[in-house]
């Protein structure tokens, strides 16, 4: 037999035990690959909307995270294999194997399951993506097939940085053996754990680097926000590694000293246990509480994007829908009737106007925009309607309207002269001043709009050539985000040889929600298989220990524990590693939310509110793998220990 | 008074088909009074582990009942079976089966605290117990940094400390060198005279046996013959325990001259 051949069959064999650790390789590989090859997205890359630069650099920030979490999670788990094999590698030295041949089988080992994992992790990955596209494809019902495509570079990238941790890894877990000493080998199971110790001074530390990133992550204003990131998720991420390692010892040491509460019932073994179990598992549960911040916070940016849009569209679109039109004996009939379309698509109409107007240019307002002059009868009709300011102007007089600040009339160049032109003929008006009235959509179909008194009016639709002539539909929808379809069959009511002017909101939003929904929806998926990395690492850990523990709760079998009170204390031990983690991660997520919070155009508090929807979702899915993962354990201890 | 009865316990282990089967206890009846120090003894294969098995309600016999102050465990199942061992009964093992997880103080403490006595009562009991075992001065080690000999009296703390209506130990200086070895019976027997502990202690070693009052010899699963103590010394006891078993026979590897 050769000795790779025994590395394979020792894997065969332990398959059991490696199953955990190889699950839990494999989710680590396929969330590095698909941020690998989603940073290569072109949604994301190219910057179409805003913050794609920060998602950019944050989800480089996670792919750094994903490989330190591998290397922590590998090193461990690899040092915890040969730690429970060390009796194993006692015999085989005790036979006669050399120290070479003894390295040369743990290297294999890990290597077999190191390459199966970028295997597997790899063909998983490209699955995911594939299914991901169909499924994004499905509900944007895009006719462009998306480019998330399977791309070399990714693939390399993935199986070069795995490969080259697994094998650094296995070396330095083969120095930590030393086969020098048999005996110590043989006996190494028997030796007993040393109770975990704290210092208050690490604790305190611990907490100062917490609540300074907090306190900075709390404060930052807009600017900061970028240059404060990686230090700031630094010194938490530090943070985090001590509070688990000494904070986690200090308050269980903490809770064994009231006697009131340690002496309880189960309390005695469930505490006793977890000092220990704490402590070992300190460093995943830190990197599992990490990882899990990092989802979470993603999460919520996400979900806030996609609120984004609607307000940042409606700021910029006053209108739902606009178009101009030129003058004809058709043009009102048009408007009519893409107005009843509309209604009968399922469009809701709140208000609607369809205008007079005349198309002139303004150099002072615009150099190059085109803009309209409407009749203050036709104005009035419509502020009438919807409340806004009216406007009373003499002869000669004209107001502008604008869309900012709602309904408060702004005098400041009241009384100027505006220059305009139309075609050859120069225009004067006397301006009123400016009312604002959410009425003129961008500057698309008009740079500005200005009411011109009745009387100037029609004696300029007299004088001026036709081609000046024009009828300004627009309209406000209270469904607008879902109308895209209502629009489509609205928009047939214009003739195709009529040159149009159209400006729609309907239809922005929903190219902006296309890209975004890509984003979200990748973003969901990825935190999905987070999320099954960090259930199974925990799982993992769970069962590399439970031949430990069945030896343990068959000696208090024996003195009489029940196997109700064992059920119990699982549950508790259970619970608290599953859990800790996420309320970590709670914490820093809605801190890192505030700081988002501060480059978006909304309050903290709606930001929390999705960061705190993804944050209940997770909680949900922990909570089932919990259950499931206690069931599994229980199952496995029961044959031996009930 | 009787605190253990056990009357024609027959064990068999093997398939039910009866190709195989190993015959461990053979209609095996006897009797432990209340304060009684008695020593079960046999030679290997005698049947001694499983008879001690069974009194412990850790193994069911295949026949024969076996009662602890009128009660039947055989009638309990499951926890109720793990709350009668917990009350009632006190157990030594060779190995002693401290939790190392625990310092000297909770592992006595233990069954205390799983059974919902106030933690007041429970540091008081524990001090108690600690003292009549003199190991006060270990309480708050751990399991690992105290001998052998300590660590089997911390684990009798532990069995004594809900008070139980017998203590049942097996081979309980199995693992110990002859100066623990004395300490341990040494307390054993400081317990039965002082403070009335009924006692049952399953060994092969003559030397633990010279420590009780009565001797229940048993080979092949049967009561082979009884040796009481009555008024002669232990050095003359343990003479006559050696003469009971040369008549036995069988094996018994581990008779250490060194220990008379």
């Amino acid at each position: 037999m050769t000795l790779l051949r025994l590395a394979y069959r020792n894997v065969r064999e332990n398959r059991r035990t490696y199953f955990g650790f190889l699950a839990s390789s494999v989710f680590a590989v396929v969330v590095f690959y698909l941020f690998a090859s989603f940073r290569a997205l072109p949604a994301v890359a190219g910057g179409q909307y805003r913050g794609a630069a920060g998602i950019a650099l944050g989800f480089q920030v996670c792919q750094y995270i994903i490989i330190a979490f591998s290397v922590f999670f590998t090193l461990y788990s690899n040092s915890a294999f040969v730690k429970s094999r060390k009796r194993e590698l006692g015999v085989l030295a005790l036979l006669g194997a050399e120290r070479r041949q003894l390295s040369l089988l743990l290297f294999g080992e890990s290597m077999i399951v190191g390459i199966t994992s970028i295997a597997a992790g790899l063909a998983l990955g490209g699955l995911f993506a594939r299914l991901f596209v169909m499924v994004i494809d499905r509900i944007l019902m895009s006719p462009e097939p998306l480019p998330f495509v399977i791309q070399s570079g990714p693939i390399l990238t993935t199986t070069l940085a795995y490969l080259a941790l697994f094998a650094v890894i296995s070396a330095l877990n083969i120095v930590s053996v030393k086969t020098n000493q048999v005996i110590q080998l043989v006996k190494a199971p028997a030796k007993p754990k040393t109770p975990p110790v704290y210092s208050r001074f690490r604790v305190a530390l611990g907490i100062a680097c917490v609540a300074s990133g907090y306190a900075v992550a709390w404060t930052v204003s807009e600017v900061g926000v970028a240059m404060a990131f990686l230090p700031v998720t630094g010194i938490v991420c530090v943070g985090t590694h001590i509070l688990f390692t000494q904070a986690s010892v200090a308050v269980l040491r903490r809770l064994q000293r009231r006697k009131s509460i340690y002496y309880r019932k189960t309390n005695l073994l469930a505490i006793s246990d977890l000092v220990f179990k704490m402590k070992d598992n300190a460093r995943i549960l830190a990197q599992v509480a990490i990882l899990s911040a990092v989802v979470l916070t993603a999460s919520g940016v996400i979900y806030t994007l996609t609120a984004g849009p609607a307000a940042s569209a409606s700021s910029f679109y006053a209108r739902a829908i606009s178009f101009v039109l030129p003058a004809t004996d058709d043009s009102v009939r048009i408007a009519e009737d893409f107005k009843d379309r509309l209604t009968s698509a399922g469009a809701a109409i709140t208000d609607s106007a369809i205008m007079r107007a005349l198309q002139v240019k303004v150099p002072d307002i615009s150099e190059k925009g085109v803009g309209l002059i409407v009749p203050a009868d036709d104005y009035n009709r419509w502020a009438r309607e919807t409340g806004a300011v009216e406007a009373r102007l003499n002869y000669g007089h004209v107001t502008r309207i604008t869309q900012n600040s709602p309904n408060r009339t702004r005098p400041d160049d009241a009384g100027q002269t505006i220059h305009a032109v139309a075609g050859a003929t120069d225009l004067m008006f006397v301006t009123d001043g400016a009312i604002s009235a959410p009425l003129v959509n961008g500057t698309e179909d008009a740079a500005f709009v200005l009411v011109c008194d009745n009387s100037r009016f029609y004696e300029l639709v007299r004088d001026l050539p036709a081609e000046h002539r024009k009828t300004w539909f627009s309209c406000e929808l209270s469904n607008w985000m879902r109308a895209v379809k209502a629009e489509q069959t609205a928009r047939r009511a214009i003739p195709k040889e009529y040159p149009v002017i159209y400006v729609s909101r309907v239809e922005q939003y929903s190219q902006m929600m296309a890209d975004i929904h890509m984003t979200m929806l990748t973003a969901m998926f990825v935190a999905f298989l987070f999320f099954l990395a960090a259930g199974s690492m925990l799982y993992f850990r769970f069962f590399l220990e439970i031949q430990e523990d069945q030896a343990k709760y068959i000696a208090l079998r024996r003195i009489g524990l029940t196997w109700h009170e064992i059920r119990r204390i699982v549950t508790r031990e259970m619970a608290v590693m599953f859990f800790t983690p996420w309320v970590v991660a709670f914490a820093h997520q809605m801190v890192a939310l505030r700081s988002f919070s501060t480059v978006t155009p909304m309050m903290p508090i709606e930001v929390w509110k999705y960061g705190a929807i993804a944050a209940g979702i997770f909680l949900a899915l922990q909570i089932v793998y919990f259950l499931l993962a206690r069931a599994a354990y229980l199952q496995e201890l029961a044959p031996a220990v009930k | 008074m009787a605190v253990l009865t056990a009357h024609d316990l027959t064990k068999v282990y093997g398939s039910t088909r009866g190709t195989a089967t190993t015959r461990a206890l053979s209609g095996l009846s006897m009797q432990v009074d209340a304060g009684e120090f008695v020593g079960v003894m046999g030679p290997s294969g005698s049947g001694k582990t499983t008879l001690l098995n069974v009194l412990a309600t850790i193994d069911t016999p295949t026949s024969g009942t076996v009662e602890v102050n009128g009660i039947s465990p055989a009638k309990l199942r499951g926890d109720q079976l793990a709350l009668f061992r917990r009350r009632r009964l006190g157990f030594v093992f060779q190995d002693f089966n401290l939790l190392n997880t625990l310092s000297v103080r909770e592992n006595i403490a233990l069954p205390l605290a799983l059974d919902g006595v106030h933690s007041d009562d429970i540091e008081r009991r524990v001090e108690l117990v600690a003292v009549r075992l003199g190991i006060s001065h270990i309480l708050d080690k751990r399991t690992y940094e105290i001998s052998g000999g300590e660590q089997q009296r911390a684990a009798i703390g532990r069995a004594i400390v809900p008070r139980p209506e017998i203590l049942l130990a097996d081979e309980p200086t199995g693992n110990l060198d002859s100066k623990s070895s004395h300490e341990v019976m040494q307390a054993f027997r400081d317990l039965n005279e002082k403070d009335g502990a009924t006692i049952l202690v399953v060994t092969h070693d003559p030397f633990v046996a010279s420590f009780c009052q009565r001797i229940i010899f048993i080979k092949d699963g049967k009561v082979f013959s009884e040796l009481r103590r009555g008024a002669d010394g232990r050095q003359a006891f343990f003479q006559k325990v050696l003469d009971s078993l040369s008549l036995l026979g069988g094996e018994f590897n581990d008779v250490a001259a060194s220990r008379v």
